[in-house]
């Protein structure tokens, strides 16, 4: 009976027809229902895949239909302009290599461009990502991708497997990557969207999870100074486990989100009870209320969300990485700050109005030398 | 492989093409109406033809006929090209007059007869289904195949125009002069079938490389 609704709904949301409410229902729906998830998603993925279009006959009806209305005396030019008359298989066939020689043409100044950008960039600020392959390391034979403070990348993987990298953050892969498994390893954050191949299993190590998975798309968070290390489902599923731990597994279904506190090993001693924050927990993916924005993600998009549950000096970390600045604080008191959590977001802010619509919220006092944010009071 | 981006938003290659799509076809409409811009007119006749030619088939069974029904279709917007702007949903204001086109096709072949959306005929090959994009064994892709080809026609149809046109539930209600109720129902039949066919193969192309969550 409920599976029944699922399909209602998803037919909804596919077609775009659903309401909110309907959204929602699926989404709780699918919850009750893991074992569907599957066969949804492989719906959903069928579902954006584009017919095929004949171009050669569809050019040719085009050509049948403008004669058809010349007949009727309509005063339409039959080839496109200084193509002249003559309208054949031969002269489309000719038109569709000039096309193609357009289209490669188009390609390389895109490349050209990209690479110029690219180059440009490299030299002259942080704004950049490199692929650097390291050939005096011991560990040659590995590629490496990693992005500066300020700066995103996104990475297309042997397997076509896409990795947005965020700022200060680094990827690390063999060269044979995908010949027998996927594996990678990551520091800082990173958005991944996984070509789903069940002979090959994709695995992330970072520096306290291990995470396995089939074919999906999540966000794992796992800078080495922060706190925390969280890794967000967005769909498909994922097995994780701790390295510490490496016999208990823990499966992420869709929009949960696991959060793995970083000092874990290291303050065994605390009791705890005592803890603010449990050592592991699973959580849901926050979305923002007004637009459905995912928040984990939307550093993606250049945004980064005020989180009412992050203290300044967490928060400072991630303007860090947004800014490419570094944050140095002389009171102790300001660390602990805490700004609600009412969606307020940045996005094309500059550092100085990003900082000043925070004192709106709860006043500090800062100046800025070089590229240091210093808050002393 | 490392392509360098500053401003990226994460949207699907589908999400993308359907929002250029209605964007492009805005501008069409425009150019057509205020400057007679032929161009534009032979892109929206790239843009809709495919769909509207199965379209028209799945009423006349008849490849000839349905060309020449869709064609009359692009006449008559060149025709009144001027008012084009005034239509707000030019994508179902086409796929109606193919309808209505079609009908009248079929009208002057066998006589005065009614047709209903049992009597459309869809083509089946032209849901596509692309194996290395989806991960589907050759197996599970037969076995979707078959759950799509075992709908009804009725059904059959409405999936394709859901799916592949892009037409929402209200649009092909009144295309094919159907309740809501009813061609919910029958998305509700069709996407219960093709989720079961590709349930069915879940463990067992799964168990190899995920342990089971039980």
């Amino acid at each position: 009976m409920t599976a029944e609704k699922i399909w209602y709904l998803l037919g909804k949301k596919l077609s775009e027809d659903a309401n909110p409410e309907e959204l929602q229902e699926l989404e709780q729906l699918m919850r009750l229902h893991p074992d569907i998830q599957y066969s949804i998603q492989n719906i959903t993925d069928l579902w954006r895949l584009e017919k095929p279009i004949d171009q050669p006959e569809l050019e040719s009806a085009l050509q049948r239909h403008i004669s058809r209305m010349k007949e009727k005396g309509y005063p339409v030019q039959l080839e496109e302009a200084g193509n002249g008359a003559g309208a054949g298989t031969q002269s489309s066939g000719r038109k569709n290599k000039r096309r193609q020689l357009v289209f490669v043409l188009a390609c390389s100044l895109v490349l050209l461009i990209g690479t110029t950008i690219y180059f440009t960039r490299s030299h002259n600020s942080n704004f950049v990502a490199q692929q650097s392959f390291k050939g005096t390391d011991p560990r040659a034979d590995m590629n490496e991708v990693s992005t500066r403070m300020g700066s995103r990348s996104k990475i297309v993987l042997p397997d076509k497997s896409v990795v947005w990298l965020n700022a200060g953050s680094k990827l690390l892969y063999e060269k044979t990557f995908g010949n027998t498994i996927r594996e990678v390893e990551l520091s800082g954050e990173g958005y991944f969207d996984v070509v789903k191949d069940p002979e090959r299993p994709f695995i992330i190590h970072t520096e306290k999870l291990n995470i396995k998975v089939l074919g999906t798309a999540f966000n794992v968070k796992s800078y080495p100074n922060d706190e925390t290390t969280e890794t967000s489902l967005i769909r498909g599923m994922i097995e994780v486990t701790m390295k510490d731990r490496p016999d208990e597994k823990i499966i992420l279904r869709p929009n949960e989100k696991l959060t793995v506190r970083n000092d874990g090993g290291k303050s065994e001693a605390v009791p705890e009870v005592n803890r603010k924050e449990p050592l592991v927990a699973i959580g849901r993916i926050t979305f923002e209320p007004h637009d459905g924005v995912i928040v984990e993600t939307a550093w993606m998009d250049n945004q980064l969300f005020i989180r009412a549950d992050k203290s300044f000096a967490e928060l400072a970390l991630d303007l860090e990485r947004k800014y490419g600045m570094n944050f140095r604080f002389d009171n102790e008191k300001v660390k602990q700050f805490k700004f609600g959590g009412a969606g307020g977001s940045f996005k094309k802010e500059s550092i100085q109005q990003a900082l000043h619509a925070l004192q709106l919220a709860n006043y500090f006092r800062y100046h800025i030398e070089d590229d240091t944010v210093i808050i002393d009071k | 492989m490392c392509l360098t981006f500053e401003y990226s938003v994460h949207i699907t290659t589908h999400d993308c093409i359907q929002m250029d799509k209605s964007i492009q076809v805005e501008d069409l409409k425009k150019r057509i109406a205020l400057f007679d811009d032929q161009q534009a007119y032979r892109e929206l006749f790239m843009v809709f033809y495919t769909s509207l030619q199965q379209f028209a088939f799945s009423i006349l069974r008849s490849k000839q006929l349905a060309e020449e029904a869709v064609s009359d279709v692009f006449i008559k917007i060149w025709e009144k090209r001027s008012s084009l702007d005034t239509i707000d949903n030019l994508k179902f204001y086409l796929f109606a007059s193919t309808r209505n086109t079609s009908l009248n096709y079929l009208k002057k072949q066998e006589g005065l007869r009614k047709i209903n959306a049992d009597d459309y005929w869809v083509e089946l090959h032209s849901i596509y289904f692309d194996p290395e994009q989806l991960m589907l064994t050759a197996e599970m892709i037969s076995r979707v195949m078959e759950a799509i080809n075992s709908l009804p026609p009725r059904c059959k149809l409405i999936f394709k125009l859901v799916k592949e046109e892009g037409l929402k539930y209200r649009e092909v209600s009144e295309l094919l002069d159907l309740s809501i109720k009813t061609v919910e129902n029958q998305m509700t039949l069709a996407l219960k079938k093709l989720g079961s066919a590709i349930g069915f193969d879940i463990y067992k192309s799964v168990s190899s490389t995920i342990r089971s969550p039980r």
